[in-house]
């Protein structure tokens, strides 16, 4: 025992003395402290999460005790290697020490060691909470308990289980770089597998599975609202306590086979061959040869040059560890394309811009680390392996050492994204599609991805050449890597501080990379001059020699640069001085700079100095007659036309504010009106009528705007106008009427930073004085639409409207549409280079307007449009318009938008899904089903601008589309669509930021209005019949359809609801629409036999609950007693399921508690599952599904 | 004998003696920043020949021959060759340099023959067959030839440092600085090895530095003894074993008195005869009873320097 106890102490002590102790301590504290204290980290948690609380801190201990895993390696694999890595071996092996003491010891002080090194997390994590920019109620007060409980349920026994398999695996292949490569691949495997078994139906087995017990905690806090995150610690049972213990035994196991059986004094395998030196003399030539003399002239020096640059390359990609980071690369590639992601889990074609966007995503965490152990490699590896004496006193110049070694950093950096190409290629190949845009992957990856990370190579080397170790050196990079970071955050934000930045650039396939190119290009060659004259620094400061201190260097650097190096010195930075201005120039003069804070500013005076304006006693817009002129080419549109304005107020109107985005020149004239105040940084006037507008009175507003595109931007870069592709709706145009309150900024902090008091959110369900406007601003009211919009003649516009007439004059194309309803006075532009696809389906004409190779689903648009015109005008009446266009647009914004008959709809979503696999959800036919509906919800009746607003718009929206989908398809396919509904709702308020609120009167809450309310109005057309629901539809659309006065709200429609609904509907639309309520099914067993008389019979043991919970996410169990489905099936619901597998949907009575109910069925069951198709809202639906036991 | 043509310590070189001399160190010193004085002002001048460097470990021999080679600086002082500043443009001297390191590694998974050869495109060896041609005969002559295409870094210490001698033979050199060339030789490699340098040592300066007194006495035709960092002694080997003539004096002591004897100022070394202690003294007259007169060699003159140098 003594003798473990001393080499225990031997191990720690000696450890904690390596620098890499140091250098890893640090490392865990900075990032737990960042984790903590980071802003963003802190806003995606939400101001109701504290950052200290229990869910904060094992989180955090968690996600890096997965990440230690490799520091573990580091420290157990020195442990087990060191003595034979040392030539100390034989001196170890022949003391008397017992080998299992000698393990033991080994093991443990190096897992201490680990242990004293991670609890730095603890102290950067309670150090964070205390950053001040920490809001004080997101600091709560320090508990232990968290701590205790995370050391003991997940550090611990994760660092046991790291320490003990590595340390094993070190022992059997007896070498670091073994150990590494199964460390990486163990990671690896493990990124994989969870990936893979993100799945919702794999949930459960990858709890059990997962060694970190990450996916069993993250299913234990799954749906954990921000109540419960802040106060409780996750119950230690079920899956959780299974898999600690599991994997606490596959740990012990291990060990105890590697105490039994491995065997320290197993003979060596031969090492080193033995030289065969014959003592016989050579066959020496007996004159001495003719003697090579150096020549030493240029062509000399590129002989050198590339000798130098072979043997490095050959040195860095030959390498084991280049073979393994070409594994990684591949597997993480792998990974993400096999796991993919995408709406509701369907996969996209692989188009190569997105395996492009792949390729860059999963190299670049691994490229930085190939950039700092790389550099640190190429540059000290003579003097590490000690061959430097020779190669410094050859006569060779500094750069071509120099120059080589970049060189070869670079090849591998090349090499990896090729690595990266070809299994996206193959992928590609694999899916079936094979155009390949080889210029795709080179303009992008190419100056998206290798050029910045070409010029960060050159940093990385020349900090190792001034560093006095490469470990220093790492550190050094590794604080460039943070600080490039975090000091946009500070503000140093333009990129003309960012090294080896730019601008982000999207590449779209209907635009290219377009506009995004040209400053994309100056960055390059801007932080590229700045990278050659860095080159010419680095060659001068070569460490060469023996104990040549930098300083030494410094002197000697004008002697080794030379005449010509000093030259080009100068020629770059004169060049990078120029480039640096042209892009001044063209951020900051020929455009406005503001950065993100100068942004919010802008909003926050936009507020301060206009809100006292804000008033619904405005002109309304009554007609808009507009000509817009697209200028593709040059990026501009020109708008010139007039608003016809009307008072319906019942006073008379005598000033109002007009405004207008301040990256437009707007010029206007109104009959006898001028203005009287001026907001020029705001975009806003105050216009004054000389003689007010009288109730019932029109006036004439006549404007031009030149929107227009010069040099180009660093921040808020215009992306609706491009050379193909064009998409802008009239609020980003043309001028406004009245305030905007959408410019007010929301977050609490961002105001309070500002000196804005609380945000005073919507208005009230119950402001009245709302209901005259509709939720899309102050302006937006039913309008008579004239527009003619021109563009290139190449290239199709598109406006709402009927199509009047189309020409070209003057190598335009014009075309004139006009409204033969009024439509809201919300409406977009496009233009492009379109394929055209249409039909006339019962006197409405279809069209989809396309990117020629996005040929894939457009005829399922049609579909679906045919599908909802049909369905949606036979439940809710009719549609109101003669077209339907559906335009593809750039991939800038990713989402599709109904205007009056106008559907925009962005290239990254629908258009390229791979709807080929049957079992993947079509969100094509449902997204153009919900935007169809938006024809009806949103255009045909437009919410009034209070709370709830967005349940008349966007929960009858999505409703409607799973109506037609259960229409069309069944309930069971619907089921696939749900499931994934549910999960997003139910993280929705998870991660909300604020108080839950109810849908009645949600505000803005995409996962409350898309998801619950859609939920909601599902389940309730199940509970008071779909006829019943949709009568109270059409009611509602009949009493507000085309209205031009007052807007309906949540009010009209429950009142409508409620007009048709018996007892228990009325029950659950209070439930539904007004309380927050969670249910809790779970089938405890189900037995089933076989009836002597046929048939059979199944016992059935169901428990049941549900509870109300407020907005933090308290539950108060409320009394239930309803009617719930309990479905009989032959598969697994989440298999996915099909019609052919639900066999018996029973309706049974349920409440509180425990219950029995005996079921029949004319066939045998598999399954029993309670609430099959999800008509309630269950935080755990994985227990509401049993396989049948048969007592047979 | 060739006459003196060492400048001892602290003198002044004669210009006449500086023309004739390849090589000239003036005054060079080297301070490390923690540690003793490396070089105390040392003072050389070398014609072309064998040129051997005496001294303990740790008198400073490699800081001087890293000097030479360009990979340190000197603290002061100044150091031409062919009359170029080497201090001020290694370039040059690399060019016409050779240089064997006490102590060097090689890169992981490179053959012999293309380490050769890629050292050789470094010296400046262009021409491709030329180059082969040289590296070929360089391993013949290192008797390496039949290992060329093993890794260099499997290779035993004696072969290595046969390697480091092919290496520091490219390009024809014309000053070649070996450092503790033939530690881990075995004789018969130590042999040939010397038999190059001799066959070398024409028209070069051949700069051999050691601890193993044959080797000098058996290749150079001058001498310096380096002890802490200074010159303490220079001139050819039998010069400097003829200032010891008729001074030294040898005596077979038993074990009991070998201590005493030993403390004697005038002892310089203990050698065995048939496994029986005899000290050898230095001194004018005979030190003593028993003491019988020597014949000195250079091994005696080595001790006998470093005793005074204590």
């Amino acid at each position: 025992m003594n003798v473990l106890a001393s080499l225990f102490r031997f191990e720690l002590s000696y450890q904690i003395r390596q620098p890499a102790f140091f250098v890893t301590t640090l490392l865990l504290l900075g990032a737990s402290f960042f984790a903590t204290a980071s802003e963003d980290l802190q806003r995606a948690r939400g101001i109701t999460t504290t950052v200290n609380g229990p869910y904060a801190v094992v989180m955090t201990h968690l996600v890096l005790s997965i990440i230690a895993m490799f520091l573990v390696g580091h420290f157990v694999g020195r442990a087990a290697t060191r003595d034979r890595t040392h030539g100390m071996e034989g001196l170890v092996l022949t003391t008397p020490v017992p080998s299992q003491a000698r393990l033991m010891g080994q093991l443990l002080g190096a897992g201490a060691v680990c242990l004293l090194a991670f609890m730095a997390v603890s102290i950067g994590g309670a150090a964070g909470a205390f950053w001040p920019e920490i809001a004080a109620e997101q600091r709560g007060p320090f508990r232990l308990a968290p701590y205790l409980w995370v050391y003991l349920v997940i550090v611990l026994p994760n660092l046991f289980f790291c320490a003990v398999m590595l340390y094993s695996l070190a022992r059997v292949v007896r070498s670091m770089m073994g150990m590494y490569l199964g460390l990486v691949g163990f990671f690896v495997f493990y990124e994989v597998g969870t990936e893979l078994l993100e799945n919702p139906g794999l949930r459960s087995l990858a709890a059990l599975l997962d060694p970190f017990g990450f996916s069993a905690y993250a299913d234990a806090t799954r749906y954990w609202t921000a109540e419960e995150k802040n106060k409780l610690l996750a119950p230690f049972t079920g899956p959780l306590l299974l898999n600690r213990v599991l994997w606490l035994c596959v740990a012990a196991s291990t060990l105890s086979l590697l105490l039994r059986f491995h065997d320290e004094r197993r003979e060596q395998p031969a090492g080193t061959r033995v030289g065969q030196s014959d003592d016989t003399d050579a066959p020496a030539s007996a004159e001495s040869p003719r003697r090579a003399r150096p020549s030493l002239r240029g062509a000399s020096s590129v002989r050198q040059f590339l000798a130098r640059t072979r043997l490095e390359t050959t040195q860095l990609i030959g390498s084991p560890a280049f073979l393994v980071l070409s594994l990684l690369t591949s597997f993480l590639l792998i990974a993400g394309l096999v796991a993919g992601d995408g709406f509701y889990g369907t996969r996209s074609w692989p188009l190569t811009r997105m395996l492009s966007e792949s390729i860059q995503g999963g190299l670049s965490l691994l490229i930085l680390i190939v950039l700092s152990y790389y550099a640190a490699e190429a540059v000290w590896r003579e003097r590490q392996v000690g061959v430097s004496p020779l190669i410094d006193a050859a006569p060779v110049h500094n750069a071509v050492l120099y120059l080589s070694k970049l060189i070869a950093l670079w090849a591998v950096i090349i090499g990896l994204c090729g690595v990266g190409v070809c299994i996206a290629v193959i992928y590609q190949t694999a899916s079936g599609y094979t155009d390949y845009e080889w210029s795709v992957y080179a303009q992008t990856l190419s100056l998206q991805y290798l050029l910045p990370a070409m010029f960060v190579a050159v940093l990385s080397i020349l900090i190792q050449i001034v560093s006095p170790n490469k470990y220093v050196g790492m550190l050094v990079f590794a604080a460039y890597v943070v600080a490039s970071l975090v000091l946009p955050q500070l503000g140093l934000e333009h990129h003309l501080w960012r090294y080896s930045e730019g601008p982000e650039a999207i590449y779209s396939d209907m635009n290219g990379l377009g506009h995004f190119l040209s400053p994309l290009v100056s960055y390059h060659v801007y932080w590229g001059v700045f990278a050659a004259a860095l080159v010419i620094v680095g060659y001068g400061l070569w460490p060469r020699g023996v104990g040549i201190g930098l300083l030494a260097r410094a002197r000697a650097t004008r002697a080794t640069v030379g005449r010509s190096g000093a030259l080009v010195l100068a020629l770059c930075l004169a060049v990078f001085a120029a480039t640096g201005t042209y892009i001044h120039h063209n951020t900051n003069v020929l455009n406005d700079y503001r950065s993100a804070d100068a942004a919010l500013d802008w909003r926050a005076d936009y507020e301060r100095e206009l809100k006292g304006f804000e008033t619904t006693h405005l002109p309304t817009i009554r007609a808009v007659i507009v000509d817009v002129a697209i200028y593709p080419e040059s990026r501009r549109v020109a708008a010139s036309g007039q608003y016809r304005l009307r008072n319906e107020t019942a006073a008379p109107i005598g000033e109002f504010l007009l405004s207008w985005e301040t990256k437009n020149d707007v010029a206007f004239t109104l009959e006898s009106g001028r203005v009287t105040q001026t907001f020029e940084a705001l975009g806003a006037v105050l216009v004054t009528l000389d003689e007010p507008l009288a109730p019932g009175a029109e006036r004439r507003l006549e404007f031009t705007v030149d929107r227009r595109n010069v040099g180009f931007r660093e921040r808020e870069v215009d992306n609706r106008i491009v050379a193909n592709g064009t998409f802008i709706n009239n609020q980003e145009l043309l001028p406004r009427i009245g305030y905007d309150a959408d410019q007010e900024l929301q977050d609490a902090r961002d105001r309070a930073e500002r000196g804005l008091g609380d945000w005073s959110g919507l208005a009230d369900l119950d402001d009245e004085s709302q209901y005259g406007r509709t939720y899309l601003g102050a302006d937006v009211h039913r309008v008579d639409l004239d527009i003619t919009v021109s563009t290139h003649a190449d290239q199709t516009a598109i406006a709402p409207g009927r199509l009047l007439r189309e020409w070209v004059d003057g190598g335009r194309r014009f075309f004139h549409y006009r409204t033969d309803r009024p439509v809201l006075n919300f409406f977009a532009v496009l233009s492009g280079h379109y394929t055209v696809e249409s039909v006339v389906h019962n006197d409405v004409e279809i069209a989809v307007y396309h990117h020629p190779k996005h040929d894939m689903n457009v005829d399922r648009m049609i579909e679906a449009t045919r599908d909802a015109l049909d369905y949606f005008g036979a439940e809710f009446g009719p549609y109101q318009y003669q077209h339907v266009r559906i335009i593809e647009f750039p991939r800038y914004e990713t989402f599709a938008q109904s205007f009056a008959n106008t559907i925009p709809y962005s290239e990254d979503i629908g258009f390229v899904a791979d709807l080929r696999d049957a079992s993947t959800i079509d969100y094509v036919y449902s997204v153009t089903a919900h935007e169809l509906a938006h024809q009806w919800w949103g255009h045909q009746i437009a919410p009034a601008n209070v709370q709830g607003g967005t349940v008349l718009s966007e929960s009858l929206a999505q409703y409607s589309a799973y109506m037609l989908i259960q229409h069309r398809y069944g309930p069971a396919y619907l089921r696939r669509f749900l499931k994934w509904e549910l999960d997003r709702y139910l993280r929705g308020r998870s991660n909300e930021t604020d108080e839950e609120q109810v849908l009645m009167r949600t505000e803005n809450k995409a996962y409350i209005h898309y998801q619950k309310g859609g939920l909601i109005l599902y389940a309730l057309q199940d509970v008071m019949g779909a006829d019943r629901l949709h009568a109270a539809l059409r009611d509602l659309l009949d009493s507000y359809r085309d209205n031009l006065q007052v807007f309906p709200t949540t009010r009209d429609l429950l009142a409508r609801l409620r007009a048709v609904a018996d007892p228990a509907s009325e029950a659950f639309i209070k439930d539904g629409f007004e309380r927050i309520v969670i249910y809790d099914f779970s089938v405890a067993s189900a037995v089933g036999r076989e009836l002597p008389s046929g048939g059979f019979e199944i016992d059935v043991t169901v428990n049941a609950g549900r509870a109300d919970a407020s907005g933090g996410g308290r539950g108060t169990p409320v009394e239930l007693d309803e009617r719930i489905e309990i479905g009989l099936l032959r598969a697994h619901p989440d298999a996915p399921m099909t019609a052919d597998d639900v066999l018996n949907i029973t309706v049974s009575r349920l409440t509180d508690g425990r219950q029995s109910l005996t079921l029949h069925s004319d066939v045998r069951v598999e399954f029993v599952t309670v609430d099959p198709f999800l008509k309630r809202i269950d935080r755990d639906t994985e227990d509401n599904t049993i396989a049948v036991s048969w007592s047979d | 004998m060739a006459p003196e043509a060492v400048a001892a310590a602290a003198s002044t070189p004669v210009p006449a003696e500086r023309a004739e001399a390849m090589l000239v160190i003036e005054g060079v010193s080297k301070t490390y920043a923690k540690g003793p004085v490396a070089l105390d002002n040392v003072n050389l001048s070398i014609r072309p020949g064998l040129f051997g460097l005496l001294g303990p470990n740790g008198a400073g021999k490699s800081t001087l021959m890293r000097t030479l080679a360009t990979l340190q600086q000197p603290s002061s002082g100044s150091v031409f060759f062919d009359g170029v500043d080497i201090v001020a443009s290694p370039e040059t001297v690399r060019r016409s340099l050779g240089y064997l390191p006490q102590d060097f590694g090689v890169y992981p998974r490179i053959s012999a023959y293309r380490l050769l050869d890629h050292l050789a495109i470094l010296k400046g060896i262009s021409d491709k067959a030329q180059r082969r041609e040289e590296v070929e005969a360089l391993l013949h002559k290192t008797n390496l030839y039949a290992d060329r295409k093993r890794s260099v870094s499997t290779f035993s210490g004696g072969m290595r440092q046969r390697f480091g001698i092919a290496q520091a033979l490219l390009g024809d050199p014309r000053l070649v600085i070996v450092d503790e060339p033939t530690a881990g030789l075995d004789p018969a490699e130590r042999n040939r090895f010397h038999t190059l340098l001799a066959e070398l040592s024409r028209d070069k300066v051949i700069l051999l530095s050691t601890h193993i007194v044959d080797d000098v006495e058996e290749l150079c035709a001058e001498v310096a003894i380096l002890v802490r960092g200074r010159v303490t002694r220079a001139g050819s080997p039998a010069s400097l074993v003829d200032a010891l003539r008729g001074k030294l004096w040898c005596r077979r002591v038993p074990r009991a008195e070998l201590e005493s004897v030993a403390s004697d100022p005038q002892h310089i070394a203990t050698r065995l005869s048939a496994g029986e202690p005899v000290v050898r003294m230095v001194a004018d007259a005979a030190p003593g009873a028993g003491f019988e007169p020597a014949a000195p060699d250079l091994e005696d003159v080595y001790f006998h320097t470093l005793k005074r140098a204590q």
